[in-house]
């Protein structure tokens, strides 16, 4: 190994120190080591990062312009999946149900012109041309929750007429429209979650009533030719409703389902503790255990991604402007992508997405990268810290590209240092990614071993609280520049509370 | 059928209780279990709110316990609907919430026991000491016994002062503009005629904007009797000692006439008679109102507090504290006056189906969140994570509880905290919880001190009914009062507005009050 090279950095005084050499092969017991090796590669072909970014419950509330400035956050964060959900309650109308209890006789139709249906399409357009990969779905039945006109809320999705309106949409959007980017369909938002009477339209919800209806929408999307719209195997939240359901999809249902995916809202100290690898890892395996596929030809994703401590009785998180917000759900994904999560929608894109009804108000859910409703302030409207993190692990972290979990990817002396890295399948694009969550320096050198092909320049972000930039137009820019490929050894000081990416693009 | 299912259950219980003297554990066959062995039980409470669980902290009880809990809440509006809903479909959680007064006692409480609706308490409960304690130190506990026995868990405000005896249920003013318009007194003290000096002088300078000088929370109005009355609600005593009909008495009409007074004057809100669960404080806190009668409570002042801080957030000068002063007014007779309230409100009851071995692992729990480890696992958080002993003192971990982007500590999520409203709102705790608005507790707790201050003093006017009156179970007191107290408060409404006289509102009381009177005085010997 040669000497490390000192490399002067645009004369900034910091407390990092960052060096560079050609380096060879792993030390054992060395603490500082962070190498990504050939043999570390835990996933081949990884799914993608992406958004929870779905139909707008009233684009009239949107700021003037509002739309192009979510087409423009869109456009620089990079995602590559977009999980979109919707009412059907906004599209179906004329219900009749012939006055008789038989469900196959009932009659309704669809608007598909409204501003729900316009805001709907405008996304899928957006992800269509820039090859986003959606789930899409419906948050639940129809009906409203002091009123079950339709009488659905018995059967929840295994009601004849869930997959028929299921099947009609998706045709509607895949066979007429051509959004062939829909890759999966959602069996109704978090099913595990029942609620009580008054309070959730899923307060009936069992599995077996789930899987039912994820065996009629199979076949009813299969009648139509759509068998490459696959089925989101689960969409539940928490590990306990996680591992019923998906313990369960896979022993009996796993050859009607796409995947197996978790909706998970975590506490700080499971993250910070780095409990939340070692959990999904748990579940992961005894998944596996049933569908040896797991990890090759079926992957595990997480649809919905954020932190609960924070969490107001209004659906809102009062972190959400933090730079912790944004260092943790780093710590969230790298943990998850250690533990074989394929793919990641984050909760969730715009404030004015989603709204809590009260008696008394209409509160938009303030969980956001940022807002574009016009009643927000100013400061609301500004981009939020972890999108900026988020941005960087998206264009970092690509659609097929290989993920690598070095041996020192989850330890350090406080268990509070988390790592991976990244190439792209054709070798032109890589790097990694690494946080200190602790709450003291740690001092780390890091390696990519995998050649990145043509890398002449390495690109620094740093992130805490005081040290991340903005360019001119509030998009992050890289601290630091060095004339070196990726595949230098990088020797780093990494403050408490910090993220630090390495790439050989500019992000 | 219930009765009998209920029956059934007792029979296959004993016979489990037979088993395990031959060495089998405690757990019955009835309750199910996740697959690694926690026992689940279902939980309603109207505190929960937003909180579905999913936290490092219930994780934390679950794993102790080895139980695991489904939580669902109740809507702040339908509260009352949602139990009975679920009591009368027979479809309660093991565990549930209820509130329960004097007025809806004998048709929930008193009936569900009787019915065997719920489960009573295990009559000993020396295993759960915290729990003991809690209820032998709860007001009027022998009320709440049918039979000898309690059939749910009094939910204490606070596990260190039992001696609650008024409720915060008073008036929050916009200082600012008394001291602007120029009719502020001192120490925010006014006697009835300053009160209706600065009523008056509020009206002049809102009115020609739409404002108005008064608002009445919902379920308060009217609150001017509140200074003339002597009970709150339906049963007062005459001179002899013998009952009487609250809202006919002189005290009353003349505090109802007062309120009268005040509508025709324009003081008041116009439209309180229609006015949804929620307006009088949305009202207030967009600078619609100048005076608020409302439950202070903490909770409830904060919010205000708040929402009053986003409303106003544009305007620079804008003092916060200034816009939610609490009022003390005497009343025309000198004195202050206010509800007085018990130590608890409402309850937490188990469903009758509910086995003993599950009931007794609930109490486990809850008693642990009572004791001194609970409560700080409730407050703070996990030893050596959120929290570090320093000697004698509990410091926080500042790295590991984040603060928002005003610098206030964030709730985490914390499963212990939810579970112990159970059994505790925990005022007491207020002063430890890091979450805490510090400047506003202080503020209140500064006004309690002061009113227990002029209690002691004779100054302070507790409108309280006898509890003789208030748990006295009769038949037709049972069957009748809550709904002749419904019917007082509306008439009482439709004689402000002046839609009826003197003549017609005493009319409306009729055979029935006479009745339920006669009833309780012959039973109580008057």
């Amino acid at each position: 190994m040669k000497a490390p090279l000192k490399i002067a950095l645009l004369g900034l005084v910091s407390l990092l120190q960052l060096t560079a050499c050609q380096t060879g092969k792993r030390k054992v017991n060395d603490k500082t080591e962070v190498y990504f090796l050939h043999e570390d590669i835990n996933q081949e072909s990884f799914g993608g990062l992406g958004v929870e970014w779905g139909t707008y419950e009233d684009t009239d509330k949107l700021i003037e312009g509002g739309w192009d400035l979510v087409l423009r956050h869109m456009d620089h964060l990079g995602a590559a999946r977009v999980r979109l959900m919707t009412n059907y309650d906004w599209f179906c109308q004329n219900f009749d149900d012939k006055g008789d209890y038989d469900k196959s006789n009932d009659t309704w139709t669809y608007n598909y012109t409204n501003k729900y249906a316009k805001n709907m399409i405008d996304i899928l357009e957006y992800c269509q041309t820039h090859d986003i990969d959606v789930a899409f779905g419906a948050w639940n039945v129809i009906g409203n929750l002091y009123g079950d006109v339709w009488n659905m809320m018995d059967e929840v999705t295994s009601d004849i007429r869930w997959a028929k309106i299921s099947a009609d949409t998706l045709d509607f959007l895949v066979n007429k429209k051509g959004f062939t980017c829909i890759k999966w369909f959602v069996n109704s938002n978090e099913p595990n979650w029942l609620g009580a009477p008054g309070q959730s339209k899923n307060f009936n919800n069992t599995y077996e009533k789930w899987a039912q209806g994820v065996r009629n929408v199979r076949k009813a999307l299969d009648d139509i030719g759509l068998q490459k719209v696959g089925i989101v195997g689960g969409d539940t939240t928490g590990f306990v409703g996680c591992e019923e359901y998906l313990i369960n999809i896979s022993k009996g249902l796993k050859d009607k389902v796409a995947d197996y995916g978790a909706h998970l809202y975590l506490s700080n100290i499971t993250i910070d503790r780095g409990e939340m690898r070692t959990t999904i890892e748990d579940l992961y395996k005894r998944i596996k255990k049933n569908d040896k596929r797991l990890g090759k030809t079926i992957q595990a994703n997480i649809w919905e991604a954020g932190l609960i401590d924070g969490k107001t009785a209004l659906d809102c998180q009062t972190l959400i402007n933090t730079t912790n917000y944004a260092v943790r759900m780093t710590d969230y994904t790298l943990q998850s992508l250690a533990a074989g999560i394929n793919g990641i929608c984050y909760w969730d894109f715009d404030d004015a997405m989603h709204f809590m009804y009260t008696n008394n108000a209409t509160t938009p859910k303030e969980w956001g990268m940022f807002s574009s409703l016009a009643e927000a302030s100013s400061a609301k409207q500004e981009l939020r810290p972890w999108y900026h993190t988020t941005s960087l692990l998206c264009h970092l972290i690509r659609k097929g590209n290989k993920i690598y979990t070095p041996v020192l990817s989850n330890d350090d002396e406080n268990g509070n240092f988390r790592s991976i890295g990244t190439v792209s399948a054709d070798g032109t694009q890589g790097g990694f990614v690494a946080v200190n969550a602790g709450r003291k320096t740690v001092t780390k050198r890091f390696f990519l071993a995998d050649e990145v092909k043509g890398s002449d320049k390495t690109y620094v972000y740093i992130f805490n609280e005081n040290s991340y930039r903005l360019g001119d137009d509030g998009y992050i820019i890289p601290n630091y520049v060095i004339d070196k490929s990726i595949n230098n050894e990088f020797k780093m000081d990494i403050p408490k509370s910090t993220v630090v990416v390495f790439s050989s693009e500019r992000l | 059928m219930r009765k009998k299912s209920f029956l059934l259950l007792a029979a296959s219980t004993m016979a489990l209780g037979m088993l395990s003297v031959t060495g089998c554990d405690r757990k019955n066959k009835n309750d199910k279990y996740t697959k690694d062995g926690k026992l689940i039980v279902s939980i309603r409470n109207l505190y929960f709110d937003a909180y579905r669980g999913g936290d490092a902290y219930l994780d934390e009880i679950e794993k102790k316990f080895m139980m695991k809990f489904d939580l669902s809440s109740y809507d702040w509006s339908n509260w009352s609907t949602q139990v009975n809903g679920s009591i009368n479909g027979d479809t309660m959680e093991d565990v549930f919430h209820a509130n329960i007064d004097s007025y809806n006692f004998a048709n929930t409480y008193k009936f569900w026991a009787e019915e065997e609706m719920i489960k009573p308490l295990p009559e000993d409960l020396s295993k759960w000491p915290n729990i003991q304690t809690m209820i032998n130190n709860t007001t009027n506990i022998d009320a709440l016994k049918i039979n000898g026995k309690l059939y749910g868990i009094p939910i204490a405000k606070d596990t260190t002062d039992y001696n609650t005896s008024f409720s915060p249920f008073t008036y929050v003013y916009r200082r600012d503009w008394a001291k602007k318009w120029g009719v502020y007194k001192e120490n925010d003290e006014y006697t009835w005629a300053e009160f209706e000096a600065l009523l008056a002088k509020f009206k002049t300078e809102l009115a020609p904007t739409n404002r108005y000088a008064l608002g009445d929370v919902e379920w308060g109005y009217p609150s001017i009797p509140n200074f003339y009355k002597q009970v709150p609600h339906c049963f007062a005593q005459d001179a002899d000692g013998k009952y009487v009909n609250n809202y006919t008495t002189d005290a009353y009409i003349a505090g109802m006439k007062e309120a009268k007074r005040f509508m025709s004057q324009g003081y008041y809100y116009p439209d309180q008679n229609s006015a949804a669960d929620g307006d009088m404080n949305k009202k207030y806190y967009s600078n619609q109102i100048g005076v608020l009668y409302e439950n202070l409570s903490y909770t409830n002042f904060v919010n205000l507090k708040g929402q009053l801080r986003k409303t106003n957030a544009s305007i620079q000068e804008f003092n916060v504290d200034d816009a939610v002063a609490l009022m003390k007014i005497k009343g025309s007779d000198g004195k202050y006056a206010l509800e007085g309230t018990d130590n608890w409100f409402s309850m937490t009851f188990f469903d009758y189906k509910i086995t003993d071995y599950k009931q007794e692992k609930v109490l486990d729990v809850l008693d642990y969140l009572l004791s001194e480890e609970g409560t700080l696992f409730s407050v703070y958080g996990i030893e050596d994570y959120d929290w570090v002993r320093e000697g004698d003192e509990i410091k926080i971990v500042e790295e590991y509880w984040p603060k928002d982007e005003r610098g206030d500590y964030a709730l985490k999520n914390n499963g212990g905290r939810y579970l112990r409203y159970l059994v505790s709102l925990g005022y007491d705790l207020l002063p430890m919880d890091p979450l805490t608005d510090k400047a506003s507790i202080n503020y209140l707790n500064e006004w309690d001190a002061e009113m227990r201050e002029h209690l002691a003093h004779g100054e302070l006017k507790v409108l309280k009914e006898n509890a003789e009156v208030m748990w006295l179970t009769s038949p037709k007191k049972s069957l009748y009062s809550g709904g002749m107290r419904e019917d007082a408060l509306k008439n009482v409404m439709k004689f402000t507005y002046g839609d009826i006289n003197e003549n017609q509102y005493m009319g409306k009381f009729g055979n029935l009050w006479t009745e339920v009177l006669k009833e309780i005085n012959d039973i109580l010997g008057k």
